[in-house]
């Protein structure tokens, strides 16, 4: 009988320990997707620094390319506002027009050989290269931690623990469509 | 088996002898066990970073073994030619296996993800290697040997290796670096290489995390390893119930019954 008591006492504090390690665990994965936000966030706002040198190096060469370089600008201020709102469906949207402008900004200045042998301009190129593949790595990492989040917080026993404390599922950082759509090598000839 | 004439029949010494077995069992085995399941979700809960654009501090990194570019480094027993090495030499005395000699490879382990290489300083690492070989035979010497069993020789030799390009999975403290470990310049103590000792210019360095939480190798999958370190702290959790139990019993059967 005393050793049924005991199990009951062994069940009951083991139970406390491992609800206990529930939550922290849930409260650090939710800092966790804050942190790979925060970490992605850094590397955005850097590159908002660095986009205006770009454009105005780019400006020096491209007297009749206003329009690619009006686009970029105006796609970097979209990703701005997305950033600064927190808003992880529009800044997925604004990234993906960002991109699409600046790869049409690099494809155009493949045109001026001035411009390619700015010293300045490859600078920036490669600064803002090096920004795009960290961003795209933390665009990952972050997608990893919020699936994480996302899992945890549905599976059981954490789901209850999830639902008692208001653990909330965050929202995956998705590019664009057009992004992720394959090449048409047919349209790069028209 | 502990009814309570057993019981009553130990002296003081037995039975408080009995008494911090059991209690010393039950303790550490919630200890290790609670610990060892937390380890688990902390491992599942650690999204994989890329190396260069890992977060500064606790990360879970996925790669390669680069070759070591300070030379060859060879294993102590089997002259393996390996990334790292740890070994064990044990001889028989009676029924028990008493290490006579044991080591690890102190040389950072290069990963490589195919972003960049990191630097990983296993001094205090948690290794979990299933590259391993045992073997026996009758002598104490430690360099040179074979790995082919001799039968029942009264020396046993366990040997770990990672090789190049063996996938590892590794935890740690990571750290970028203002300029490459070899220029002997820098101010993180786990940079401070000897000149020469690696000539790639490698940034990024892992080692053990000052919080406590855990510093990790395996060339196991992050769900084998998971899979294990749970069944560890299973085997603690049994450890409590059983150690628990005997205790309680002790107890009742001396003072109560």
């Amino acid at each position: 009988m005393e050793i049924v008591f005991f199990v009951i006492i062994g069940i009951i504090v083991i139970t406390v320990f491992y609800t206990v390690s529930l939550y922290n665990g849930l409260v650090s994965l939710k800092h966790g997707v804050s942190k790979a936000w925060a970490n992605i966030d850094v590397l955005l706002k850097q590159r908002h620094d660095e986009l205006p040198k770009l454009v105005e190096t780019c400006k020096q060469y491209m007297q009749y390319e206003q329009e690619t370089l009006e686009k970029v600008i105006l796609a970097r201020s979209g990703v701005s506002k997305a950033r600064k709102a927190g808003d992880i469906a529009a800044l997925g949207i604004a990234e993906g027009v960002l991109q699409k402008g600046m790869g049409s900004l690099f494809a155009v200045a493949e045109a001026y050989p001035d411009l390619k042998a700015d010293a300045s301009f490859q600078q920036l190129q490669q600064r803002i290269s090096n920004l795009e593949n960290s961003i795209a790595d933390r665009r990952e990492f972050y997608n990893e931690s919020v699936n994480n989040n996302n899992v945890r917080i549905e599976q059981f026993p954490d789901l209850l623990i999830a639902n008692i404390f208001n653990f909330k599922s965050a929202e995956l950082l998705e590019f664009e469509q057009s992004q992720t759509e394959d090449v048409s090598i047919k349209g790069l000839f028209d | 088996m502990l009814d309570k004439f057993t019981v009553q029949s130990f002296d003081t010494l037995e039975f408080w002898t009995f008494m911090v077995w059991a209690t010393c069992a039950a303790s550490l085995g919630l200890y290790k066990g609670l610990k060892s399941i937390s380890h688990a979700r902390l491992i599942e809960n650690t999204p994989t970073s890329k190396i260069r654009s890992a977060p500064q501090g606790y990360v879970e990194i996925v790669g390669k073994c680069h070759p070591p570019l300070s030379g060859k480094i060879l294993s102590p027993l089997t002259q393996t030619d390996c990334v790292w090495f740890r070994y064990k030499v044990e001889k028989k005395n009676d029924k028990s296996w008493n290490t006579v000699k044991t080591g690890m490879s102190s040389q950072p382990i290069l990963c490589d993800d195919g972003t960049d290489i990191c630097a990983i300083f296993p001094k205090n690492i948690h290794a979990s290697i299933n590259n391993r070989t045992t073997w026996y035979g009758s002598t104490p010497l430690v360099s040179g040997i074979s790995p082919v069993h001799f039968g029942g020789g009264r020396f046993r030799y366990t040997e770990e290796l990672l090789q190049r390009d063996n996938q590892i999975y590794c935890l740690g403290n990571f750290i970028t670096l203002n300029e490459p470990l070899n220029n002997g310049r820098s101010d993180n103590p786990a940079a401070r290489l000897k000149p020469n000792e690696l000539q790639l210019n490698v940034y990024h360095t892992l080692s053990k995390p000052k919080d406590g939480s855990p510093f990790l190798l395996s060339n196991n999958s992050q769900s084998r390893l998971v899979a294990r370190i749970r069944r560890s702290g299973w085997i603690g959790i049994a450890f409590f119930f059983i150690g628990g139990g005997i205790a309680v019993r002790l107890l009742i059967s001396r003072f109560i019954y």
